[in-house]
């Protein structure tokens, strides 16, 4: 096992150091097909690791300075490696042809060489069996997908955001340094804990800063505000795998710490609930709104986010309220969503990104009638839609499945004031469901439908077939895995926990095909030619085409207190009176609510407490060989106090 | 016979004109007096050197010894000197935070506290050998008093004895308490002969401020138009 698996690290390796030392017309692509057999031999490696063993296998153990590395890989891991050997395949297959039409020589370079080790960096996330490993390879995803974000640095809006990226993600550091510091403090031991008490409050404070840590990573709001920028910024293969696979890592390390590091305790499950809505409704308000395709698929990610944290928050609350049954329903629904959203996330932000490279816009307003020019790439991202808006028997369906079946178990299985929040939980839920399928159908609609609304759009070709491969892949496995997902619970050892939907999708597929030979065998044979009834309009144009804006009006304006916009009005007059209107301006902007309330107000005092700081540091050497005679001193002082 | 008895007194005696010598660095004005200083206190770590050879048969000191004499009393003063004789001056007159007599004052309490708190840490050492004690003592005083002089003094060639003074300080500690192994003995040496190596390169701003380094090239015309070393 141990061999298999060093030569799985070394493809990576391998794959990531080849670009970035060898400068050969195209060198990606072989750089691309030993990450592609890279990730089949993960696939290959994990499968027995999940189906077989319950045990955690041990691949590689040893010491770094003084702290204990360990590298195994049980069920939970074992599942996470195969979504990342998939993603890794998909990547592979479509990263070549990205590249080939991404302006700039050496970037392409940087990138093709950076996407692997950042695979590797996440892989080793997943595998770490010691908390300092985990530390230390966390950091080094956080590092790489700095630098990938950072990939079109001549744009500003890109500088910023990958700036905003890197304040965020070193503060998610800092926490989960924090957590395993006093973890450590607590256990004597670098290893991963197991089961501790929330009694003490040190241990309390390490699950904190842990969480906090996890939730910035995973953009859970209100440490959300890096995502929407940092995704959209960078590359689409790398937005694929932010979205899809960066934020399953931290969600892999949540659940890791939620059920294996500390035993259950109701307080943390209410606090994980409570982010779970937030974030699943919000997120999903702000990706209705949002006219960047990537950066609507973005809010999306942290809407599923805040699902799979309702799922985890659950499993918490009835395991602690004594109810296993629905415990195991909400943390299956967890788990499976965590995976499936990986799956049909990296597949959408792949196809859009396809899109955008060959409309030459991001914004959903320029695009239309693209599935005319992309059938295969239009096909492929609407299967990802299908998946996300939770259509039985697409893999999106499943987790929320459980989740709401849980849910709704809980209704009668709890006390009356638990049973309230169940209500309020299943009701925000549901109204995130629906806000989904508004937002995911402005999506398909205007970036797919009617026609093109800008040169790009209308110029649009499909993109090479390596380019809807990668995608197709994550398409075929997002369908299979909702299709085949009862047997597979069923392998797992966990039969009965859903109703079988191999058999609802057979009985959909022959109802469809009956319907069309029905249709088939009674329509009409004779061909007419005539117009379409046109409103008494002689050509209706794009510009009479629904906008992204006009789309989402009635619903911003239901949820205006949300979205908090504020209406700003210009007028100017003929006369001093202001009699006689002249012209004016009206616009409607969104307030961001979280950048104005919380990030500036906080940025603004550390910069105060900073400038403070900054007055030590003048740049005068003396004064810094004042400052290490000084500490000299100090620790003498404190060496003779304790001694 | 003779010299077991008479090397406690020795060490004893060549300590406390390492300490005079380190208030000296401290206080003296004059260059030449400054490295002929640092010399005499290099020589006196090479005698204290032979006393604890006399005392505890470690023949590696007398390698130490050597290295020292070849080094510390022959080697980088008369490559400092060279520098000297290039840039003419005589006196530093630039003192920051401290004049000499602070200093001093300074130094004094800093020996105070190093004695009480060693008193706490190497109670042991402190009951067995006062001498090893005292020399422990006063070796790490030494690396503060060096500290002191690379804080205070202003000139770029000042700074770089006071740095030369802690090293012996360290040297003194190692000889006294950890023994430090001849390698890194060794390799140290090569460190402040690339040290003063480097500081001849800069021969030119040796008598100013490290701050003041780039107008001194301006003022000799030493700077290219593009900003780099003509």
């Amino acid at each position: 096992m141990s061999e298999i698996f060093l030569f799985i690290v070394l493809l990576y390796a391998l794959s990531g150091v080849i670009p970035l030392c060898i400068r050969k017309k195209r060198i990606w692509s072989v750089s691309s097909i030993i990450m592609g057999g890279g990730g089949i031999l993960l696939t290959l490696f994990s499968l027995p690791c999940l189906l077989v063993s319950s045990a955690k296998t041990i691949l590689f153990q040893g010491e770094w300075v003084t702290f204990p590395i360990c590298i195994g890989i049980d069920r939970l891991s074992a599942l996470f490696c195969i979504l990342l050997g998939m993603l890794s395949l998909a990547v592979a297959l479509y990263t070549p042809g990205y590249l080939d039409r991404m302006h700039g020589n050496r970037r392409r370079y940087v990138v093709s060489g950076f996407i692997p080790l950042f695979l590797l960096s996440m892989l080793l996330v997943i595998l770490a069996g010691t908390t300092i490993a985990f530390l230390v390879f966390w950091e080094l995803m956080a590092i790489l997908s700095f630098f990938l974000v950072l990939t079109e640095f001549e744009e500003e809006k890109t500088r910023y955001a990958s700036l905003f990226y890197l304040a965020m993600t070193q503060i998610s550091t800092v926490f989960v340094f924090l957590g395993i510091l006093l973890m450590c403090v607590s256990t004597g031991s670098w290893e991963y804990p197991s089961h501790l008490s929330g009694s003490d409050p040190l241990i309390s404070l390490s699950f904190l800063c842990l969480f906090f840590g996890i939730a910035i990573k995973s953009g859970v709001i209100p440490f959300h505000k890096w995502l929407p920028h940092a995704h959209p910024a960078a590359p689409s293969p790398v937005s694929a795998l932010m979205s899809g696979m960066m934020i399953s890592t931290a969600l892999y390390a949540l659940l890791r710490v939620v059920t294996g590091f500390y035993a259950p305790n109701a307080a943390w499950g209410f606090l994980i609930l409570a982010f779970g809505c937030l974030s699943a409704v919000l997120g999903v308000m702000y990706a209705l709104k949002e006219q960047d395709i990537k950066g609507l698929l973005a809010y999306s990610s942290i809407d599923n986010t805040g699902i799979i944290l309702i799922g985890t928050g659950l499993w918490v609350l009835f395991t602690v309220f004594g109810s296993p049954a629905l415990a195991l329903m909400a943390i299956a629904g967890a788990v499976f969503h965590a995976i499936s959203h990986g799956l049909f996330k990296g597949l959408l932000f792949l196809t859009a990104g396809s899109v955008c490279q060959a409309a030459g816009t991001r914004n959903i307003d320029e695009m239309g009638g693209i599935l005319v020019r992309m059938p295969w790439t239009g096909g492929l991202f609407f299967i990802g839609v299908l998946s996300i808006v939770s259509i039985p028997p697409f893999s999106g369906f499943i987790g929320e499945f459980l989740i709401i079946m849980s849910l709704i178990g809980g209704l009668s299985e709890l006390s009356p004031l638990l049973q309230i929040v169940m209500v309020v939980v299943l009701s925000l839920f549901s109204l995130t469901g629906a806000l989904t399928v508004t937002t995911f159908v402005k999506a398909v609609g205007l970036t797919f439908l009617a026609l093109p609304r800008s040169e790009g759009a209308y110029h649009a070709r499909e993109v090479p077939w390596p380019m809807y491969a990668g995608p197709a892949v994550l398409a075929l496995m997002s369908a299979g895995l909702g299709i085949f997902s009862g047997q597979i619970f069923s392998f797992l050892g966990y039969p009965g926990l859903l109703p079988d939907l191999l058999v609802l999708f057979l009985l959909l597929l022959g109802t469809s095909v009956l319907v069309y030979v029905a249709v088939w065998s009674y329509a009409s044979r004779k061909t007419r030619i005539t117009r379409t009834w046109d409103c008494g309009m002689r050509a209706p144009s794009s510009k009479m085409e629904y906008t992204g804006s006009g789309f989402t009006e009635p619903v911003v304006r239901f949820f205006a207190p949300v979205y908090r916009t504020r209406i700003c009005v210009t007028r100017e007059y003929l006369d001093e009176h202001q009699c006689l209107f002249r012209t004016g301006t009206g616009s409607i902007h969104l307030m961001k609510f979280f950048e104005e309330c919380l990030y500036l107000p906080a940025a603004r005092r550390i910069d105060r407490y900073a400038s403070l700081v900054a007055a030590l540091q003048n740049g005068d050497i003396d004064r810094f060989v004042l400052y290490v005679f000084c500490t000299v001193i100090l620790l003498i002082l404190i060496l003779g106090w304790s001694a | 016979m003779i010299l077991n008895d008479v090397a406690p007194v020795w060490i004893r005696i060549c300590l406390i004109l390492v300490l005079v010598s380190g208030g000296f660095l401290l206080s003296s004005r004059s260059l030449k007096n400054l490295v002929r200083t640092y010399q005499f206190q290099s020589f006196l770590l090479v005698l204290i050197a032979l006393g604890l050879v006399v005392l505890e048969e470690h023949t590696i000191l007398l390698l130490v010894a050597a290295l020292t004499v070849v080094s510390k009393v022959w080697g980088i003063p008369a490559c400092i000197r060279l520098i000297q004789e290039r840039i003419h001056i005589q006196q530093d007159l630039k003192f920051s935070y401290l004049r000499p007599p602070g200093a001093l004052m300074l130094s004094i309490l800093i020996i105070l506290l190093v004695y009480i708190t060693f008193a706490q840490i190497l109670e042991k050492l402190y009951a067995a050998s006062s001498l090893f004690f005292l020399g422990s003592v006063i070796g790490v005083s030494l690396v503060l008093m060096g500290l002191l002089a690379v804080c205070i003094r202003r000139m770029a060639i000042s700074k770089v004895i006071g740095y030369l003074s802690m090293e012996n300080g360290v040297l003194a500690f190692g000889l006294f308490v950890t023994e430090l192994p001849f390698f890194i003995e060794f390799v140290i040496v090569i460190d402040l002969i690339i040290l003063v190596l480097l500081t001849s390169i800069m021969t030119v701003g040796i008598d100013s401020s490290i701050e003041e380094y780039k107008s001194r090239l301006e003022e000799f015309h030493l700077l290219s138009e593009e900003g780099g070393i003509a």
